[in-house]
């Protein structure tokens, strides 16, 4: 994303509302190098362990990969990273700036907001009308999405910053909002979200045994008990639906049954979560809806109509209109209604901020200013329907406006990319299909017995897995046009027929449909050939870093193994290697077909007594073609090695699989190599 | 374009011999299109020589062997050799990619050094596929291409047949390759295609083959040395 290489973005990366690095911190995961991923992830998302379980994903939506067969789990992979545990305290600046700032709501935009701030170097403190801080997430996202000790996790690194955090304080209530000026505070960011629950608007609906949801969530999270009774009908199509429809059959309730207006298609949640929820046995009442709840002193009878759909509204989705005569009832001990809610305002009017028609607050969206001067505002409280994301976005946002606002500078917000197009159609059937790495999940039955995760987590392995499927849109390979000699190597050797050269253009192109496999950065004649990827050097830092851990006292031979990384069979290898306590090295490069044979050359010119190729068998290459050009420099460079009068021996090609031959041979290959002694005192 | 093959790693050997600094110099024009001389080429030579000088320490009498490596757009022109003017100050040889135009025009720049060809031309010719090339010139200098069907007997027949085919045209393959075509029968075929027969059956006259060496003045295209 800061890659000033790249103009055109990873629809992923384009697709979130931070712009988050995925493409880059997946490709640092498939690497092996998950503490720089972390940090990737961690340096632009406070929520990252938040995110990984709960986020909406645009970016999977967006994933380039959908096309050719699943997206890439982007999402399951930062909750990955997140889960590691990684101790990795960020760099807390002195305080550099006099200003304080106040922060009304602790939930992921207040959060977000203090944690880019006291990064910048400013005090913040944020004012939380509840005890806990997390917003929503603490007291609406139901914890079997989400974990209190991960949402902690993300809570504690900000406010490890230094931000003070002020819990049972209502602003408004406690403390009127000109007070905070009055005490000092330069700037207000209001992220108080949306609590007020929006009604129904139906006969019935203030029967005890009629509750919004987000206040039996509010009830479960302080630990308080609730009686659900038997059967539970749910208003609402959404995540928030869905989740009290769960919940409710988590409590003690034996049938849920969900009542929604429209169809399937249009239900404004996350896929996974219906899927998971039809598992659970929750029953699905589409394109039906409530005219009335009828009881005597309590909820008993449900009144429904069924609905069909008209043409589409100002949302884009149907309209849903009742067919006339077609009502049904439901038993029901308790009725749950989700369908949306609102913030309250009230204090917020009365001091001067513009309040839209919608009843949210008013703000510039590039700025989050609302109309009185210092006052920002970000999350739930300026949008119907906000989402985690979007919070964390709102407030990144803020920050730097008020940082510009304290400063009297023009607020510059970060450039938004534009997404790379679509692979081209041609392009599908030539990358190898690779289904997505499932998590498991927890079992149904076990699932309902508490409020414990659903979904597990990723190994390492999975994890890595998961993450070499990643194309790498838009950070391949491009080509110096002034080096480049139109000679058209890269136009035939690429498997993924990518380069062009047109009579227009007369030098090579290179479009973002490449899957950066390296085969024409080798083999470009002039050289002019680099991939644009700042985590890919095909295996040059690493043989460095290689050749300098041989030191003096180690005894001969020396050998370096270049491991593909992409091969199952090369998985731990190194560290076998490494354990082995002779003087063998591995070199981890993602496919072979990147190892330029300079590199190898190289390896013996700094003194290494063996070389060892371990590729992966020829029908596993990702790349399909990098294995056999791997092998044809491979055995090209053999005759180069004979004909300078090397040995044969020194350079070597052997499958990692299995595992017990590869290292006999390599062990066969020591001995061999303890006879021959080192190249140079050879005469 | 030219074709040229690399020379054996004998035949470089014996150039850098003990040599304790030598320069190789690429070509971008035809030898980095049909890549045997490229900048990518040049690197992997030097390594090659760095490491067989390493290996051979004692019997080049412990000299280390340094390389000048270098690329320039063509060797064949004079603005670009010049961009070379200064360079290697400290070098014994030069090493040159190029065909054999570039490895002349290197050595009339450096008189006082020693060029040698890192690279024997072969041919002028055509791709037929990535890594398969065949002679279709020979810079005969008096094309005759247009009476031959578009096909050229001087370059392509191994007898370089004026009025061919000869007797030991086979199957349409040439007595002298089995995997040559016999470029007469190639023409006959072509002629028959386009209704054109009878033009085989004028005599084609002797070549004059005397001019040797070639030179071109293309009095449209030249420019007018600047006084200085
Ligand atoms: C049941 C449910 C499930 C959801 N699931 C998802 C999901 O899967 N994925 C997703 O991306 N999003 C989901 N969301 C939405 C997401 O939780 C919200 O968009 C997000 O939390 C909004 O963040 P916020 O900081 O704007 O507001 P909030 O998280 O609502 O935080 C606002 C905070 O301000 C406090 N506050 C309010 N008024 C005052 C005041 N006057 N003084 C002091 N403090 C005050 C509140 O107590 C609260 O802590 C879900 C929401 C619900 C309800
Ligand atoms: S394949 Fe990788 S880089 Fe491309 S959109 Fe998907 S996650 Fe992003
Ligand atoms: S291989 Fe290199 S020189 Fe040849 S066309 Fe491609 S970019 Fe240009
Ligand atoms: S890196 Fe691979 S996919 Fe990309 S253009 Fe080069 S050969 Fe094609």
């Amino acid at each position: 994303m800061d890659n000033p290489n790249i103009i055109e973005e990873a629809p992923c990366i384009a697709a979130c509302a931070i712009n988050q690095d995925a493409r880059d911190y997946v490709q640092l995961i498939a690497r092996g190098r998950f503490e720089e991923a972390f940090q990737l992830v961690r340096s632009k998302n406070p929520f990252p362990a938040s995110c990984g379980r709960i986020c909406t994903r645009r970016c999977e939506e967006a994933c380039r990969r959908s096309a050719v067969d699943e997206p890439i789990a982007i999402a399951w992979l930062k909750r990955f990273l997140a889960d590691k545990d990684l101790d990795l305290p960020q760099e807390k600046p002195p305080q550099e700036y006099p200003e304080k700032i106040a922060i009304i709501g602790a939930g992921p935009a207040g959060l977000s907001a203090a944690n880019d701030l006291a990064l910048m170097g400013y005090q913040c403190v944020i004012f939380e009308e509840l005890l806990e801080p997390g917003g929503m997430l603490s007291v609406g996202v139901p914890r079997y999405r989400l974990p209190r000790q991960s949402l902690d996790k993300d809570i504690n690194e900000t406010l490890s910053l230094g931000v003070e955090l002020r819990t049972g304080v209502k602003i408004g209530k406690d403390l009127p909002i000109d007070s905070l000026f009055q005490e000092g505070f330069k700037a207000v960011f209001v992220a108080i979200g949306a609590h007020r629950p929006s009604r129904l608007n139906i006969p019935g609906e203030d029967l005890p045994g009629v509750i919004p949801a987000l206040e039996l969530f509010r009830k479960i999270s302080i630990g308080g008990g609730v009686k659900i009774g038997h059967k539970v009908a749910i208003i609402g199509g959404g995540d928030t639906a869905l989740d009290a429809a769960r919940t409710a059959l988590r409590i003690g309730a034996r049938e849920a049954s969900l009542v929604y207006r429209r169809s399937l298609e249009e239900m404004p949640c996350e896929e996974e979560g219906r899927r998971e929820a039809e598992e659970e046995g929750i029953k699905f009442f589409l394109l039906a809806a409530p005219v009335e709840i009828l009881g005597k002193n309590k909820v008993e009878t449900l009144k429904c109509i069924r609905m069909r759909l008209g043409d589409p509204d100002s949302s884009g989705r149907r309209r849903p209109i009742p067919i006339p005569g077609s009502e049904f009832t439901l038993e029901v001990d308790k009725v749950l209604v989700a369908i949306g809610q609102s913030p309250e305002l009230d204090t917020f009017s009365k001091a001067g901020i513009r309040i839209t028609p919608k009843d949210l607050i008013g703000v510039d969206e590039e700025t989050m200013a609302t109309s009185r001067p210092g006052v920002f505002a970000g999350g739930d409280a300026v949008l119907v329907g906000g989402t985690l994301i979007e919070a964390v976005a709102h407030g990144k946002r803020a920050a730097r406006a008020i940082h510009s606002y304290l400063r009297g500078e023009k607020p510059v917000m970060p450039q938004r990319p534009s997404p790379l197009k679509d692979l081209s159609p041609q392009r599908l059937s030539l990358i190898k299909r690779t289904p997505r790495e499932r998590m498991s999940t927890l079992p149904v039955e076990s699932r309902l017995r508490d409020f414990g995760e659903v979904e597990l987590g990723y190994s390492d392995q999975l994890a890595v897995a998961e993450a070499r499927r990643c194309l790498n849109c838009g950070a391949g390979a491009v080509v110096d046009p002034e080096l480049c000699a139109a000679c058209l190597t890269c136009v035939r050797v690429c498997p993924y027929d990518v380069p062009e050269i047109s009579q227009e253009e007369r030098v090579a192109k290179i479009g973002p449909d490449c899957q950066s496999c390296g085969i024409c950065v080798v083999e470009c004649p002039a050289r002019a050939i680099t991939l644009k990827d700042r985590y890919e050097d095909q295996g040059r830092i690493a043989l460095e870093r290689a050749l300098q851990t041989f030191s003096l006292k180690d005894g001969r031979p020396r050998i370096i193994t270049f491991l593909c990384q992409y091969d199952p069979h090369c998985a731990g290898l190194s560290q076998v290697l490494d354990e082995a306590g002779e003087n063998v090295r591995a070199v981890e490069v993602s496919c072979v077909g990147k190892i330029d044979p300079l590199l190898i050359l190289k390896a013996f010119e700094m003194g290494v007594d063996g070389v060892v190729v371990a590729a992966c068998s020829p029908g596993d290459c990702p790349f399909q073609k990098g294995h056999s050009w791997a092998k044809k420099r491979f055995d090209h460079l053999v005759v180069h090695i004979a004909a300078l009068g090397m040995e044969r021996q020194r350079l070597q090609w052997f499958s990692p699989s299995p595992r017990e031959q590869f290292l006999r041979k390599l062990g066969g290959m020591l001995e061999e190599l303890k006879k021959l002694g080192a190249v140079s005192s050879h005469n | 374009m030219i074709v040229a093959r690399p020379k054996s790693f004998e035949d470089i050997k014996r150039y850098v011999g003990n040599r304790k600094k030598v320069a190789i110099v690429g070509c971008g024009g035809c030898v980095t299109v049909r890549p045997v001389g490229g900048q990518k080429q040049v690197q992997e030579l030097a390594a090659l020589l760095r490491l067989w000088a390493k290996k051979e320490a004692l019997t080049r009498g412990s000299q280390p062997l340094t390389i000048e490596e270098e690329t320039i757009l063509r060797q064949c022109e004079p603005e670009f050799i010049n961009s070379l003017e200064g360079r290697f100050k400290d070098c014994e040889a030069i090493i040159s990619l190029a065909c054999g135009v570039g490895v002349q025009c290197l050595a009339d720049k450096f008189p006082e050094l020693e060029v040698f060809p890192g690279v024997d031309a072969v041919f002028m010719g055509a791709t037929i596929e990535p890594g398969l090339y065949w002679e279709r010139c020979v810079g005969c200098g008096n094309c005759i291409i247009g009476e031959t069907g578009g096909l050229c007997p001087v370059s392509r027949c191994a007898k370089s047949l004026l009025n061919g085919p000869c007797g030991g045209s086979l199957g349409g393959h040439c007595e002298v390759s089995p995997e040559t075509p016999c470029v007469w029968q190639l023409i006959y075929e072509r002629m028959e295609q386009r209704g054109n027969l009878g033009a085989l059956d004028r005599i084609m006259p002797i070549k004059d083959w005397s001019v040797r060496p070639g030179r071109l003045v293309l009095e449209h295209l030249r420019v007018e040395k600047k006084e200085s």
